[in-house]
C-alpha cells in the first residue's frame, strides 16, 4: 500500500516531469530564442560614401552574419553637423535598434545621448577614448597616423623642404585635423617649416601650386578629397611630380590606390575600413543582445607605398573580397 | 553496511538494491549510449561533411575543369592553328570568352618576353610593369606541360580605366605562338573571376557552426567565410595545421574548440577543401536537449523506481504478514492464525511456524499438565503424610487416659482420632465438603484440646448453606495447628479458637481466629513464606503456605489466604474459596 506521504512525493514528482517536459518540449517556458533582425543604421560625416567603399563591404559582410539590417545614410551636405543630428532623430524616431555615427561634431552626438536626446545603443566612429554613454567607439588615433607619416617624410625628405598641408576648403574634420596636427607637430620638432592652406580647388588650387611648384615642397593631404584633388592637378599636368618632393595624404579608396600604384602618390596612411566597419555593426548588434557597457577598439593605421599594394597583406586589407 | 541497513525494512532494502543496481545499470547504459550514440552522430556528421565535401568538390573540379578545357580550345582551337604574325586571333578569343564571361574576367596572351600578344576584352598592360618578374610567369615557363593556378590575388597588370579593382585566380599555360615560319613560347593567361568561384562555395551548410574552406597545397587561403577578417589578422584559421592534412577526417582542438575537419583535394590544382565542423554545434549541446535528456532520465528514473517498489512490495508483503503473525504468537497468541500465502518459501515458512506454534502450545499445555500433576501429587503425598508425632502424642495421651481410668475420655479420643483420619484419607479425594473439613477440623481441636489439657476452647460456626459446599481437604488444620502451636500453648486457659464459615455472593469465606499472642508483621510474612514456620515434629507437616498454594492451585489466583494479626491481638486468618457445590469427583486425578 502506498502512504501518504509516498502519494505527496510521486504528485510532486509528475508534476516536475511534466514541467520538465514543457521545458524541453514546448515554447511554454522556454521559449527558443528568435533571430531578431536588429535594425542598424550607419550615419558618415560626408555627403557620399566613396571613402566608405571598403567599410561598407565589411559592414555588409557583418549584417549578414549577424542577421542585421544596416541602412547606410550620408549626409545631404558634407560635415553639416545639424544636419547629422537631424538625421539621427530620424532615425531613431524610425525605430531603429542601433546607431552607428561617424560625428561631424562628437561633442553634439555625445551631449545628444548624455540628455537622451538619442536613446539607442549607438556606436561612434571617431578618435580618443569612448564616452560611457556611447554603446561603444572605434577609434582611428588619427594624430598617430600622422605622426608616422611625418617619419616616413623625415626619411625621403631633407628639413630643407617646406610642407604643405592641404585641406578641404569646405571645412576640416576632427579626423583631418588631427592627422595634419599629428604630422606637422612631428615635422616642425625636427625642423622642418609646414603651411597649412585651405585651397578652392579647380584653377585656383593649381595656380597655388604652381606657385609652390620647383621648391621640393612635401605636399600632404589632410583628407581623402584633398588628395584626389591634388592627383588631379598632377594628372592634368604630370610635370608636377617632378616639381615637387612628394605628395603624401591618407584615404583608401580605390582611386587613390590606383594613384598610389600609378605614382602619382608618393606614399599613403591606411587603415583596415572594411574591419571597422565589420566590428562597427558587432559592436552594435553585441550591444542590443547584452547591452553590455561600451568598448573602445582602436584600429591600426600602416603607412604604404607603391610596392607595398602588392604585399599580401595590404593587398587582402586594402582590396577587400567582395 | 550491516549497520546502515539494521533499522531498515526489508522492503526497503530491496528497493534501495534494486533502484541502485538499476541506476548503475542505467548510468552505465547510459554512458555508453551516450558515447554510442556521441560517436554515431559524429560519423553521421563526418560521413554528411565528406557528402558535402565531395558534392562541392566535384563542383569545384568541374567549374576548373571548365576553365581547363577553355584553356585547351583557345590553345588547341586558336593559338596553336594561328599565324600571329598574318592574323588576329582576338575575335576567336573575343567568342570563347563572351561563352565563359560569366567566369572569365581576362584572357591574354604574352610572349616569353612579356609582350602583350593578344588580350580580351581590349586591355594594355602597365606600362611601368614588367610581367615576366611576376611569380607566375617564370612558373609557367619553368614547367611548361603544367597548368597553372595562382591563389587569389587583385588582378593589376592591365591598366584599367575602372576606378574598381578586381579579385582572380589566374590560370596560366605555356603555349608556342607561330609567327610565320617560326615558333617561340608565349603564355596563355585566363583570369578567373573570383566570385563566380566563390558562389560554388558560399551558402554550404554543415550543421549549426560548420562551414567549408579552401587552401592551396602551400597553405594559402584561397577561400573562407570570413577571409577578410582572417587575411587582416582580425581572426584565425587553424590553416597551418590544415595544409598538412591528407585527404580524411581529423579532429583537432584549435584555441580550445574541438572540432572535426574533413579534408578532400581538389583534382589537378592539389587545393584542398576542408569542411570545419565544431563539436559544440552539434545539436545535443543546446538547453533544450539537455532538458530532453533529464527528462528521459526522469521519467526513466520514475519508472524504475515505481517498478522497483511494486517488485519489492510484492516480495516483502507475504514477509511482512507473516511477521505480523509470528509477533503475534511472540505475544503468547498461539492460537493465531499464521499466514500461509506469497511465494513457496514465505508459504512454507508460514506452515512451519504454523506448525510450531501448535507444537509449542502441546508442549506447553503438557509442561502445565505436569507441573500440576507434580503439585498435586506433592500435596497428595504430603496431606496424606500426619506428623508421627502428632500420632504419637495422641496415642501418648489415649494411653495415659486408660491408665488413669479415664475410659471416656480414652474413648473419646480413640473415637476423634479414627474420624480424624477418616476424613484425612476421605478415599484419596482432595475436595471434600465443608460439613467433612469442619469435623476434620474438629475432631483435629478435640484431640488438640485433651493434650493441651483444655488450654483453649474452640468454636465452629456454619450456616447449614455452605455445608455442602466445595472445599479443600486438610485445609483448615495447618491454620488451627498454627492458632495452637502460635497462639495458645503459652495461654493458661482461657484462648479461644473461632472458625466462621459464610457465604457472599460467589465467594465462600472461611474464617480461622485466635486470642492468642498474634504475630509481627514479619512473623506474618514468614508464615506465607517459603520458610518452615511450623515445626515438622510438632505440626502435622503441612504449613499455611501449602494451604495458600493449594488453594490457588485448585481454584486459581484469585484464591488463597489473607493473614491479619499484631503482637497481643491475636490472629485471624481468612481462606477465600469460591462457592462451588460439591460433586462427587468423576475426574481422572492422575490426569
Amino acid at each position: 500500500m502506498i502512504g501518504k506521504k509516498s502519494k505527496v512525493m510521486i504528485f510532486v514528482y509528475l508534476i516536475f516531469l511534466a514541467v520538465l517536459f514543457l521545458m524541453c518540449s514546448t515554447d511554454l517556458i522556454i521559449r527558443e530564442p528568435e533571430k531578431e533582425v536588429y535594425q542598424v543604421a550607419v550615419i558618415i560625416e560626408d555627403a557620399g560614401d566613396d571613402n566608405y567603399g571598403n567599410f561598407r563591404k565589411g559592414m555588409d559582410q557583418a549584417a549578414i552574419e549577424l542577421n542585421a539590417d544596416v541602412r547606410f545614410i550620408t549626409l545631404y551636405e558634407k560635415l553639416n553637423a545639424d544636419g547629422q543630428m537631424e538625421l539621427l532623430e530620424r532615425e531613431q524616431q524610425d525605430g531603429v535598434d542601433a546607431l552607428i555615427v561617424a560625428p561631424v561634431d562628437r561633442q553634439s552626438v555625445e551631449d545628444a545621448l548624455k540628455v537622451n536626446q538619442v536613446t539607442v545603443p549607438t556606436v561612434i566612429l571617431g578618435t580618443g577614448p569612448a564616452k560611457e554613454e556611447a554603446a561603444g567607439m572605434i577609434t582611428i588615433d588619427y594624430r598617430e597616423m600622422g605622426a608616422k607619416l611625418a617619419e616616413e617624410i623625415k626619411k625621403h625628405t631633407s628639413k630643407d623642404c617646406p610642407v604643405l598641408f592641404v585641406e578641404d576648403s569646405c571645412g576640416k574634420s576632427d579626423a583631418g585635423s588631427s592627422f595634419a596636427a599629428g604630422a606637422a607637430e612631428a615635422l616642425e620638432q625636427s625642423g622642418y617649416s609646414c603651411r597649412f592652406e585651405e585651397p578652392e580647388w579647380g584653377e585656383a588650387y593649381r595656380e597655388m601650386l604652381e606657385a609652390l611648384s620647383g621648391q621640393g615642397t612635401v605636399i600632404v593631404a589632410g583628407s581623402p578629397e584633398a588628395l584626389t584633388e591634388t592627383v588631379k592637378v598632377f594628372e592634368e599636368d604630370i610635370s608636377f611630380l617632378d616639381r615637387f618632393a612628394g605628395l603624401y595624404g591618407r584615404g583608401t579608396t580605390p582611386a587613390i590606390l590606383n594613384d598610389l600604384d600609378s605614382g602619382l602618390i608618393t606614399g599613403l596612411c591606411v587603415t583596415d575600413e572594411f574591419s571597422r566597419g565589420y566590428f562597427s555593426v558587432c559592436m552594435a548588434v553585441e550591444e542590443l543582445e547584452k547591452m553590455g557597457a561600451g568598448k573602445t577598439m582602436t584600429m591600426d593605421s600602416y603607412y604604404i607605398e607603391k610596392d607595398d599594394l602588392r604585399e599580401p597583406k595590404y593587398e587582402k586589407m586594402l582590396f577587400p573580397v567582395e | 553496511m550491516g549497520g546502515i541497513f539494521k533499522k531498515v525494512s526489508i522492503r526497503y532494502t530491496i528497493f534501495i538494491y534494486f533502484t541502485v543496481s538499476a541506476l548503475v545499470a542505467m548510468l552505465l547504459g547510459g554512458v555508453a549510449l551516450y558515447v554510442q550514440m556521441s560517436r554515431q552522430v559524429a560519423t553521421v556528421v563526418q560521413e554528411e561533411s565528406q557528402a558535402v565535401l565531395g558534392q562541392v568538390n566535384r563542383s569545384v573540379d568541374s567549374y576548373l575543369r571548365t576553365i581547363m578545357k577553355l584553356s585547351d580550345s583557345l590553345y588547341y582551337g586558336v593559338i596553336k592553328n594561328a599565324d600571329l604574325s598574318a592574323e588576329s586571333v582576338s575575335d576567336q578569343i573575343m567568342l570563347l570568352y563572351d561563352n565563359n564571361k560569366d567566369s572569365i574576367a581576362n584572357i591574354a596572351l604574352l610572349s616569353k618576353d612579356g609582350e602583350l600578344l593578344e588580350a580580351v576584352p581590349a586591355a594594355r598592360l602597365k606600362t611601368d610593369l614588367d610581367v615576366t618578374k611576376e611569380e607566375w610567369f617564370g612558373n609557367t615557363l619553368e614547367r611548361t606541360d603544367n597548368l597553372h593556378f595562382t591563389t587569389p590575388h587583385v588582378q593589376y597588370i592591365f591598366d584599367s580605366s575602372e576606378q574598381q579593382y578586381r579579385w582572380v585566380i589566374t590560370l596560366t599555360r605555356a603555349v608556342e605562338i607561330t609567327h610565320g615560319t617560326s615558333t617561340e613560347q608565349g603564355i596563355l593567361l585566363i583570369d578567373i573571376r573570383y566570385n563566380s568561384l566563390q558562389q560554388i562555395l558560399e551558402d554550404i551548410s554543415l550543421g549549426n557552426q560548420g562551414y567549408l574552406y579552401m587552401i592551396s597545397s602551400d597553405g594559402e587561403l584561397i577561400y573562407h567565410p570570413k577571409m577578410q577578417l582572417i587575411e587582416t589578422g582580425q581572426m584565425q584559421e587553424n590553416i597551418s595545421a590544415a595544409a598538412g592534412y591528407r585527404d580524411g577526417s581529423y579532429q583537432e582542438e584549435y584555441r580550445g574548440e574541438n572540432r572535426d575537419v574533413s579534408v578532400k583535394s581538389v583534382g589537378y590544382t592539389g587545393w584542398k577543401l576542408l569542411s570545419v565542423t565544431p563539436e559544440k554545434g552539434l545539436s545535443l549541446s543546446n538547453l533544450k536537449m539537455r532538458l530532453f535528456v533529464a527528462f528521459v532520465a526522469a521519467a526513466f528514473l520514475f519508472v524504475l523506481v515505481m517498478i522497483n517498489a511494486f517488485i519489492s512490495s510484492r516480495i516483502t508483503n507475504p514477509i511482512k504478514e507473516l511477521e505480523k503473525s509470528v509477533n503475534a504468537i511472540e505475544a503468547g497468541e498461539l492460537d493465531a492464525e499464521v499466514y500461509t500465502g506469497g511465494s513457496y518459501e514465505v508459504q512454507h515458512l508460514g506452515r512451519s511456524i504454523g506448525d510450531m506454534a501448535k507444537r509449542i502450545k502441546k508442549l506447553m499445555q503438557d509442561i502445565v499438565a505436569e507441573h500440576e500433576s507434580k503439585r498435586r501429587s506433592e500435596f497428595d503425598t504430603l496431606q496424606s503424610q500426619i506428623n508421627p508425632h502428632f500420632l504419637y502424642n495422641t496415642l501418648d495421651i489415649i494411653v495415659w487416659m486408660i491408665e488413669n481410668e479415664q475410659k471416656q475420655e480414652a474413648v473419646k479420643a480413640v473415637t476423634a482420632l479414627a474420624r480424624f483420619f477418616r476424613i484425612s484419607l476421605s478415599k484419596g479425594k482432595s475436595i471434600i465438603t465443608v460439613h467433612d473439613e469442619l469435623e476434620h477440623v474438629r475432631n483435629y481441636l478435640t484431640i488438640q484440646q485433651m493434650r493441651f489439657k483444655n488450654k483453649f476452647v474452640y468454636e465452629i460456626r456454619a450456616a447449614e448453606d455452605v455445608m455442602e459446599l466445595a472445599c479443600l481437604k486438610l485445609m483448615l488444620q495447618p491454620l488451627v495447628e498454627n492458632a495452637i502451636y502460635h497462639g495458645m500453648e503459652f495461654m493458661d486457659g482461657d484462648g479461644l479458637i473461632e472458625i466462621q464459615v459464610k457465604k457472599a455472593g460467589e465467594d465462600l469465606w472461611i474464617e480461622v481466629r485466635d486470642n492468642g499472642l498474634g504475630m509481627t508483621q514479619d512473623q506474618v510474612e514468614n508464615l506465607l513464606s517459603e520458610k518452615p514456620h511450623v515445626s515438622s515434629r510438632r505440626g502435622s507437616g503441612i504449613g499455611v503456605k501449602n494451604v495458600n498454594e493449594r488453594i490457588r492451585l485448585y481454584f486459581g489466583e484469585d484464591y488463597g489466604l489473607a493473614i491479619e494479626s499484631e503482637p497481643d491481638a491475636g490472629c485471624v486468618i481468612r481462606c477465600h474459596l469460591p462457592v462451588r457445590e460439591y460433586t462427587e469427583p468423576t475426574e481422572n486425578r492422575q490426569a
